[in-house]
């Protein structure tokens, strides 16, 4: 199955998933694991890229998941297929409000869920101690064939330059630099997959959650 | 776009640097709802700049009084913060009459108690090319400067920075500089001493 093949296909099975989630959460039939189990980790990136310490983040991730289980409980959604992108405005907003000041910071963490995540559920940096992080991110850094590839990425990510910087100073086009970035993550797949780490692993290849 | 797009381009690495424009990155952030592959490259993108070890080239050397860790900078920040003159709803911006400067936003920064925020949006409209932040408060034997996210020096075109006559400092950034990476400032002595005085990010504002 080709690339494309297999995306279009988990869009169609995705849609499907939300429309029957979106039954059983107006239903009240446990829906809120599976709601937590398969948004928690897109949402949490969400508020990281928009600069949200962690512990203001949960509680961000709570109001979200609250205002829509509420939303579908009372009026229900218009397309209930899109329920990622309704949470995804949903989380932007309440994102836009924190920083304007305009909700209390209040941490309202449901512990029961929230400890009973499974590890689907888990991002990288919660399912991977900080030590062990740092030195597979050392290990790759090391263990990159060629000193251009570790100069594109301290570049990048320790200086901060603009790709469109970093590929003039360095003489690549954006496909040599997208080259570059497409091994330095295959690599670090495998050296993740070697801490035990089955998802997230390879560029192209990691495997599927179900 | 596409899931084969967004892999092709390497669009999660360039999300993670904060390099995607809004409306990109808005289309990859919906996309991300439903794509656990990019969020597994989105996280394994994110480790790689958290853990990125510093180099030991010279070019990528940090500054004696940037050598702090950037937790114990956000702790101090937190502690210390930075207050932007503003109106009751947020902060302001004074555009000018003066077409020549048209093109600038205007921000005073006080330093005064604001609680745990780690970085202060700054609003200004998309069409902003300079961007001039007056920093007060700051002793008269330190000097304040401008570092990227990582402690990173900004390169010389990103920022200017000088003293004014009355004690504060006036730092203007290039929009393009601010608008791409959160902006850490510092001051520090003769002794190379650091004094954390917040972190500041651009927030372009959308035409109403």
């Amino acid at each position: 199955m080709s690339y494309t093949e297999r995306s279009a296909g988990e869009v169609a099975r995705g849609r499907e998933g939300n429309l029957s989630l979106v039954t059983a959460i107006a239903e009240r039939s446990e829906p809120q694991k599976e709601l937590y189990h398969k948004f928690r980790r897109p949402l949490l990136q969400v508020f990281q890229q928009r600069r949200i310490d962690p512990d203001a983040a949960q509680d961000l991730l709570q109001r979200t998941f609250l205002q829509v289980i509420q939303k579908i409980r009372a009026d229900g959604l218009a397309d209930p297929s899109n329920l990622g992108g309704y949470l995804y405005r949903t989380a932007s907003n309440l994102a836009a409000k924190y920083w304007r000041g305009e909700l209390a910071h209040e941490h309202d963490s449901d512990g029961d869920v929230m400890t009973n995540l499974i590890d689907d559920a888990l991002p990288l940096e919660e399912r991977i101690d900080h030590d062990t992080l740092a030195r597979s991110v050392r290990n790759l850094i090391e263990e990159l064939p060629a000193q251009r590839d570790r100069e594109v990425l301290e570049r990048f990510y320790l200086r901060e330059e603009s790709r469109a910087s970093v590929c003039e100073s360095l003489h690549l086009t954006s496909l040599q630099f997208n080259q570059v970035l497409w091994r330095a993550r295959r690599r670090f797949g495998e050296i993740l997959r070697k801490h035990g780490l089955s998802r997230g692993g390879g560029a192209a290849h990691s495997p599927k959650r179900s | 776009m596409d899931h084969l797009h967004f892999k092709a381009d390497q669009t999660a690495a360039i999300y993670v640097s904060r390099g995607l424009d809004e409306r990109a990155q808005e289309d990859f952030e919906l996309h991300l709802m439903s794509c656990s592959e990019c969020v597994d490259d989105v996280e394994a993108w994110r480790a790689i700049e958290a853990h990125m070890p510093p180099s030991a080239r010279p070019h990528l050397a940090r500054t004696s009084f940037a050598l702090g860790s950037f937790k114990e900078w956000r702790l101090a920040a937190s502690l210390i913060g930075i207050g932007i003159v503003a109106a009751a709803s947020g902060w302001y911006v004074r555009p000018l009459a003066d077409p020549e400067l048209g093109k600038t936003a205007f921000f005073n920064a006080l330093p005064v108690s604001r609680g745990a925020f780690d970085c202060m949006p700054l609003k200004f409209s998309a069409d902003t090319r300079w961007v001039v932040l007056r920093v007060a408060g700051v002793a008269n034997d330190r000097e304040v400067t401008a570092l990227n996210s990582r402690g990173g020096p900004l390169t010389a075109s990103g920022y200017s920075a000088r003293r004014q006559s009355d004690g504060s400092w006036i730092l203007q950034f290039a929009a393009d500089t601010l608008s791409r990476r959160a902006i850490r400032l510092e001051s520090h002595d003769a002794a190379g001493a650091v004094e954390p005085l917040g972190c500041i990010s651009a927030e372009i504002a959308t035409a109403q």
